[in-house]
């Protein structure tokens, strides 16, 4: 399967499309061997990002972004399939482009293949030169083919360098709640500005964090931390608050020691919220 | 101070390499000394839950590597054994978030703060497996009776010994053998493991259901009485010291009623 593919728009632009990388990792070495063939290719180019199904947190986000930045690609819409990414890029202020950008493509390039035959006439002796190697690069074959797992950025330090969004993704700022329809699995990580929203379980190992409230529609089994820019008035609420630890703000509790049994635990809506400069759990459930 | 670095290492998964770290751990700090456990798996840590630590990690050994705390902020100390530290892996990054010199560095200024720091490889040969290696300067290969944990803890031996010049000796650790089966001639005995492998055998651990307990309840059994696993784990823990211990007799576990029958009627030969 083609990993990359740069797809000419002749009115448009150009559109790359690293939707065919299944990890980061791949998915960052085939855009840096790909925009490096010529950073004057590039100039004056309207440049689309397409980032497909890939799962990516705030922090990968950046990643990408400054591998762009380096050749002086500023691109004017990113698109993203997930809601994930779709977050992560909120979270950056860059606003994801609606649709998908399949949409752009001249009639009949609908499968990857024939796109990059599109690209051939486009620019034949520098971009296609660097389609080959990223596909055979050895590098890639020894990965492992596990599923991209999101990486979680440092709540409490979070100054990441990032090049600042173009004009035109700057519109869209985050939304004021986040609201994810999914189950978290052990090495998700969710980070958002606003409030956050779950509707699907946390299980234990994944990582949900917001700066507002954090409410799970389903079982909290991971780690949570609301109020991750110091908001002490945060909550966290969730029909199963079973979590291994809980954080507001600066405040942090842990689960008991005694690993309860397996069946009996609450079963009741809590809600967690700091009192006293200590976490409290209380029943969710009206007096 | 200058501590020992081991790497526990198997090349297989799901033979036993994180049980085998938190036991010896648990049991070297039993007997006084200072110990770190860095747990390597990053992405798939599972080295605090063993412990019983889960709910207490704050940072891990990545925020360390990239400097976003502190060694000490990490460092998760025991429940039971104060001078028993877990360095817990992060489990939203994957392998690629270390690379070998940063672990060279980590394991140099854990060195330098316990006497011993060992270090759970995850399973593979790949980069993990090299980072893990990096700073050590021994290794434990862990495997089970089976001819596949046998074969690919020759290939990890293979590439120990390709790198002599920083790890000194590697020992091996035989882990489930089931003596009744043993007995039976349907499992490996330890004599036709080493005969594979022709390595120095560090201990072998029995079989023992109470290690399933104990994962569950995040106690090593190596802390408790446990006679079989554990002692087989306190075991090696001396050894690992430079005392010598003999290996426990296998056949004294699983003895059945009939067995013992039999035992009384059976002439001793001399």
């Amino acid at each position: 399967m083609t990993k990359i593919a740069i797809i000419s728009q002749p009115e448009q632009g150009v559109l790359i499309d690293i939707g065919g990388c299944s990890t980061l990792q791949e998915a960052t070495q085939h855009l840096t061997s790909t925009l490096q063939v010529s950073s004057q290719f590039w100039e004056n180019m309207h440049v689309d990002l397409n980032l497909g199904d890939l799962a990516l947190s705030k922090e990968e986000i950046s990643q990408i972004m400054s591998i762009v930045a380096e050749v002086g690609v500023e691109p004017r819409h990113i698109y993203a399939q997930l809601e994930i990414t779709r977050a992560s890029l909120n979270a950056h202020n860059i606003a994801a482009a609606a649709g998908s950008p399949m949409n752009l493509l001249p009639s009949g390039s609908s499968d990857r293949q024939s796109s990059v035959e599109a690209l051939e006439d486009f620019a034949p002796d520098t971009v296609q030169s660097a389609l080959s190697p990223g596909e055979a690069s050895p590098a890639a074959a020894s990965e492992s083919r596990e599923t991209i797992v999101v990486a979680v950025e440092s709540t409490i330090d979070s100054a990441l360098p990032l090049p600042a969004p173009s004009e035109a993704a700057r519109q869209v700022t985050a939304p004021a709640v986040l609201c994810l329809r999914q189950t978290l699995r052990s090495g998700q990580a969710v980070s958002h500005g606003g409030h956050l929203v779950i509707i699907g379980d946390v299980n234990p190992g994944a990582e949900v964090m917001a700066e507002g409230d954090i409410t799970i529609w389903g079982a909290l089994r991971g780690m949570a931390h609301a109020g991750i820019a110091g908001n002490t008035s945060a909550e966290i609420r969730a029909l199963k608050l079973q979590p291994i630890q809980l954080r507001i703000a600066h405040a942090i509790a842990r689960s008991p020691d005694r690993p309860q049994t397996f069946a009996a635990r609450s079963s009741a809506p809590e809600t967690a919220r700091i009192v006293n400069g200590t976490i409290r759990i209380t029943s969710s459930a009206p007096e | 101070m200058s501590g020992r670095v081991i790497v526990v290492t198997s090349g297989k998964g799901g033979v036993g390499k994180t049980t085998a770290s938190a036991n010896i751990g648990t049991a070297l700090a039993a007997s006084g000394a200072s110990v770190a456990l860095v747990d390597m798996d990053i992405g798939l840590r599972n080295l605090d839950i063993l412990m019983g630590l889960e709910n207490r990690v704050v940072y891990n050994l990545v925020d360390v590597v990239e400097e976003k705390c502190k060694l000490r902020q990490a460092l998760v100390k025991d429940k039971r054994l104060p001078n028993l530290c877990l360095l817990p892996a992060a489990q939203t990054r994957d392998k690629t978030a270390v690379n070998a010199e940063q672990m060279q560095k980590l394991c140099t200024e854990l060195k330098g703060l316990f006497d011993f720091v060992l270090v759970d490889s995850p399973a593979g040969i790949e980069g993990g497996f090299q980072n893990s290696i990096a700073g050590a300067e021994e290794a434990v290969v862990i495997t089970t009776p089976e001819m596949s944990a046998v074969r690919d803890a020759d290939r990890v031996i293979g590439l120990l010994e390709a790198r002599k010049e920083e790890i000194g000796q590697y020992r091996l650790v035989i882990n489930r053998i089931r003596p009744q089966m043993v007995k039976t001639n349907d499992m490996m005995s330890v004599e036709d493991v080493l005969e594979i492998l022709s390595v120095k055998l560090l201990g072998v651990v029995p079989e023992d259901d109470e290690i399933i307990i104990s994962t569950n309840k995040g106690e090593p059994v190596a802390g408790t009485e446990n006679p079989r696993a554990g002692l087989a784990y306190r075991n090696i823990a001396r050894r690992l010291r430079g005392e010598e211990v003999p290996f426990i007799d296998l056949n004294s576990f699983n003895v059945t009623w009939f067995d013992k029958i039999v035992k009384i009627f059976t002439p001793v030969r001399a």
